[in-house]
């Protein structure tokens, strides 16, 4: 009986090894050539689709990819982040419409059964959606999500109070994620990049009055002062949202305002944030484990 | 007859080597599945229980409280509610450079056996811990703010700024960090020390 030599050995492993290797490379390759890698279309195609499983590999996908450092052109793509910021829009109308009709249908029940009720019958993969779109918004240098993530930060009641409650803690992450982006526009887009992104908002404003029109007005103001400046009305102003919420009873919300004031100047920062140095831990601190 | 006895021990020779391998690949397994998952992590500093005789009754009120050890369960106790909020407001204030900063907040957060108090968890077991690394961390978040707050009073020279007497506390606290056990602490305490207005 002959004992394997080590080349054998080694064989067993490189010859396979190499074959995936190849095969890897072809498929990359031709993704790479035809299939034209990450575009926003590719991910709006995704996320449109009625395959459910198509939609979350596409929310999957540009979770991971939007975060990466060479995904800049992505990240500053104004017509992509309104895009994406539309989609928002349509799927909170529709979450609020299934919750609001799911809390009406169970009130009769008694008490325990509604809770059942509830938990059977939640939209969660609705709520996933919202959230996933409302963090990528904050993922992107043009903060044309900003008045759809102050508009759920602003929201106090809910049919259901615990994933309202862990949603805006979301919102203000995404806020503050957002306020960084654009703290860091000047470093991390060329003049050429940011000339861009004004043109894009511009081209927007030229459209007929619209929801999108809005944010990306609110976003030209955040990016370009001398453009549209904060008198202006219908503007939403980050720092006027954070003020009310500082007022809220979730305590966690309001530590989390005192932080996102590190993004976000405005006239109101200042008071706000000495109120808050002031805070007495009134209310409640609401503990919202995973998977509630 | 003498190749094949080589081949043999050969072989023999590599099965040994295998089993000891797969031997110490399962002592490893085992000791992963089957350490204890109660026990403290590194990280987390055991403390003892605060025990404070404050309320004795040997006399009627006012006389039954012994007000100096009411003092002293004030340095024993968590900061009062809502500090998470104060210290995220306070670090944010310095940061900008404010001048309404609120000097005693970050003269608590400066203190690390007070962040050991504030940042105690209870174990699966029941025991209750502190936290260390998160308690240094608010030191070293504390740190950083102040010298953030010294540096755009620099790029800001237009402003009167004075030392006022919670500030210096403050200077005081900082001096002390630099003597702290906690090389981190002691290094970044000793950084902030340079940004300090005072001669």
């Amino acid at each position: 009986m002959t004992p394997p030599s080590g080349r054998f050995i080694a064989q067993l492993f490189l010859v396979p090894g190499m074959i995936v290797l190849v095969a890897v490379l072809i498929i990359l390759g031709i993704n790479y050539l035809f299939i034209g890698g990450y575009t926003p279309e590719y991910f709006l195609g995704k996320l449109d689709s009625d395959n459910a499983d198509i939609r979350w590999r596409g929310a999957s996908d540009l979770a991971q990819h939007i975060k990466r450092p060479e995904s800049k052109h992505l990240k500053a793509d104004a017509v992509f982040a309104l895009d994406l910021a539309d989609r928002l829009r349509t799927a909170l109308d529709e979450l609020d419409q299934t919750e609001h009709a799911l809390a009406a249908k169970i009130a009769k029940l008694p008490q325990a059964e509604q809770e059942k009720e509830w938990a059977r019958l939640t939209p969660k993969k609705k709520r996933d959606y919202v959230e996933f779109l409302a963090a990528a918004l904050g993922d992107f240098y043009v903060p044309v999500g900003v008045p759809l993530l102050c508009d759920i930060v602003k929201r106090e009641e809910a049919p259901d109070p615990l994933s309202n409650t862990m949603r805006r803690r979301r919102a203000i992450w995404a806020l503050s994620n957002l306020g960084a982006h654009v703290q860091n526009v000047p470093r991390e887009l060329s003049v050429e990049q940011q000339a861009k992104v004004i043109q894009q908002l511009q081209d927007e404003l030229a459209a007929p009055q619209s929801e999108r029109r809005s944010d990306a007005r609110t976003a030209l103001h955040y990016l370009d002062k001398t453009k549209v400046p904060a008198h202006e009305p219908g503007l939403v102003l980050v720092d006027h949202v954070l003020a009310d919420c500082a007022k809220s009873q979730d305590r966690f919300l309001r530590v989390q305002v005192a932080m996102a004031f590190n993004f976000w100047d405005g006239d109101r920062t200042e008071e706000t944030l000495v109120r808050l140095a002031r805070d007495d831990g009134f209310g409640t601190l609401i503990r919202v484990a995973e998977g509630d | 007859m003498a190749t094949a006895q080589q081949q043999d021990t050969g072989l023999v020779q590599r099965g040994l080597l295998l089993l000891g391998g797969m031997t110490a690949l399962v002592i490893v397994v085992l000791l992963i599945v089957l350490r204890n998952p109660d026990a403290p992590p590194k990280s987390v500093a055991a403390r003892s229980e605060v025990v404070v005789p404050v309320f004795v009754a040997p006399a009627p009120f006012p006389a039954a409280v012994d007000w100096r050890l009411l003092v002293h369960l004030s340095k024993q106790l968590p900061s009062a509610p809502g500090w998470e909020v104060r210290y995220n407001a306070a670090v944010t204030l310095a940061r900008r450079g404010s001048l309404k900063t609120p000097w005693p907040v970050l003269h608590d957060m400066l203190d690390e056996e007070q962040q050991l108090r504030n940042y105690r968890v209870m174990l699966k077991n029941g025991q209750m811990v502190s936290n260390q690394e998160d308690a240094t961390r608010t030191v070293l978040n504390a740190l950083a703010a102040v010298a953030e707050w010294h540096k755009k009073q620099d790029q800001n020279p237009k402003a009167a700024v004075t030392i006022s007497g919670d500030l210096l506390l403050v200077y005081q606290d900082v001096d002390r960090l630099a003597q702290s056990g906690n090389t981190l602490v002691r290094v970044h305490a000793d950084r902030v020390r340079q940004t300090f207005l005072r001669k």
